[in-house]
């Protein structure tokens, strides 16, 4: 059958092309992983072949790190000029919150400490999450 | 024990430890063992870690810099000779570490017997080397200069030998062919395998329960502080 159902047709027995994508339908993240691939591809990054949610791009001496986790980007680089240009780009593909210096990623905190240059991870968050979920939030520490 | 919710707990408690929490690797492993039908006194030993997170919840994985490059990591490896009293199969354990601290590890119980030691750290140092190719890789593709030797730090004299050369060892001839793979990259200098002292190799922590001295010393090999 093709074109429009009659008035009172029953809209089960027909079969629909999608034009676009739209949010929550089964094909939505094999659609959203193919249009930031190539928008990521377009500006110059690349995909690892060891980690395929990880991309890189490279030119001369700047390097820009991007790992990806669904639709949530973090940036590292040894060049802020660089970095920012890639925002932009980014920015004009998508609509960006950009959540400046990252303190957080995938439910660990990040601690930068550039006196000392050390980056420290920790999970107080889940940790504490688990506690409760078990009612054990006021055990005995040992 | 129907209705306690063991194999949620345990879940929970692997995923923190894959994540950033080494030192609670090996309980975890040897909870996961009883998933299937747990007893009162595995539900008392998961609790038992809940009160240790929530007394080390500060504790931070810290990465430094150190005197080596970034790219130029370190790798431990060690295996346990009959680990599991219930049916002798081995546990193998590793780290990677970077800027001083570990990014990635893992405490597995391999599903055969072995004979000797020898074999046991043979056979876990080729699959520890399979995960320091995969990094050496991925750090190639980042645009470092991997032309560098990885060192694989291990305990046992003799595995090494074997590691170097295989075909003097007569007692190694029935180990199977797939675990001379190491000895390929040894031989063609991406691999470098080196001795440590026991005391200072921290796969302990992956591999039995310790007192509290040498828990701390290795937490702090490992980067948590």
């Amino acid at each position: 059958m093709e074109g429009d159902p009659a008035p009172g047709e029953d809209l089960k027995c027909w079969v629909v092309h999608l034009l676009k994508g739209l949010y929550g339908i089964k094909q939505g993240p094999q659609i959203w992983v193919l249009k930031l691939h190539l928008v990521l591809t377009d500006i110059g990054f690349e995909c690892t072949d060891c980690g395929h949610s990880i991309y890189v791009y490279r030119q001369g001496t700047v390097r820009i790190l991007l790992p990806i986790h669904v639709d949530n980007l973090l940036l590292a680089s040894n060049s802020c000029s660089a970095l920012q240009s890639v925002k932009s780009e980014l920015a004009s593909h998508f609509k960006l919150h950009n959540l400046r210096p990252t303190t957080s990623i995938l439910g660990m905190k990040l601690d930068c400490d550039c006196q000392a240059c050390t980056i420290s991870l920790s999970q107080p968050g889940y940790i504490e999450l688990i506690l409760q979920d078990f009612q054990m939030p006021t055990a005995t520490p040992c | 024990m129907r209705g306690i919710p063991y194999c949620e707990l345990v879940g929970k408690l692997l995923y923190l430890a894959t994540v950033m929490r080494p030192d609670i690797s090996y309980t975890v492993g040897v909870l996961c063992c009883f998933v299937e039908n747990p007893g009162v006194a595995h539900w008392e030993a998961s609790k038992r870690i809940l009160c240790y997170l929530r007394g080390t919840t500060p504790l931070l994985l810290v990465y430094s810099s150190s005197p080596l490059p970034v790219h130029c990591f370190t790798t431990f490896s060690n295996a346990n000779l009959g680990g599991n009293p219930d049916n002798s199969h081995l546990t193998g354990s590793f780290a990677i570490c970077m800027a001083s601290g570990a990014v990635q590890w893992g405490s597995q119980l391999h599903p055969h017997v072995l004979l000797s030691s020898t074999k046991s750290e043979y056979t876990t140092v080729s699959k520890v080397g399979c995960k320091v190719m995969w990094m050496r890789y991925l750090l190639d593709e980042f645009g470092y200069d991997m032309a560098v030797l990885l060192t694989v730090l291990m305990d046992n004299a003799s595995a090494i030998q074997v590691a170097k050369h295989p075909e003097h060892q007569s007692t190694m001839k029935h180990v199977h062919w797939a675990y001379h793979w190491i000895h390929s990259c040894v031989e063609g200098g991406n691999i470098v395998v080196s001795h440590i002292p026991g005391a200072k190799n921290p796969m302990d922590i992956f591999m039995k329960p310790l007192g509290w001295l040498k828990f701390a010393k290795f937490q702090d090999l490992l980067g948590l502080h």
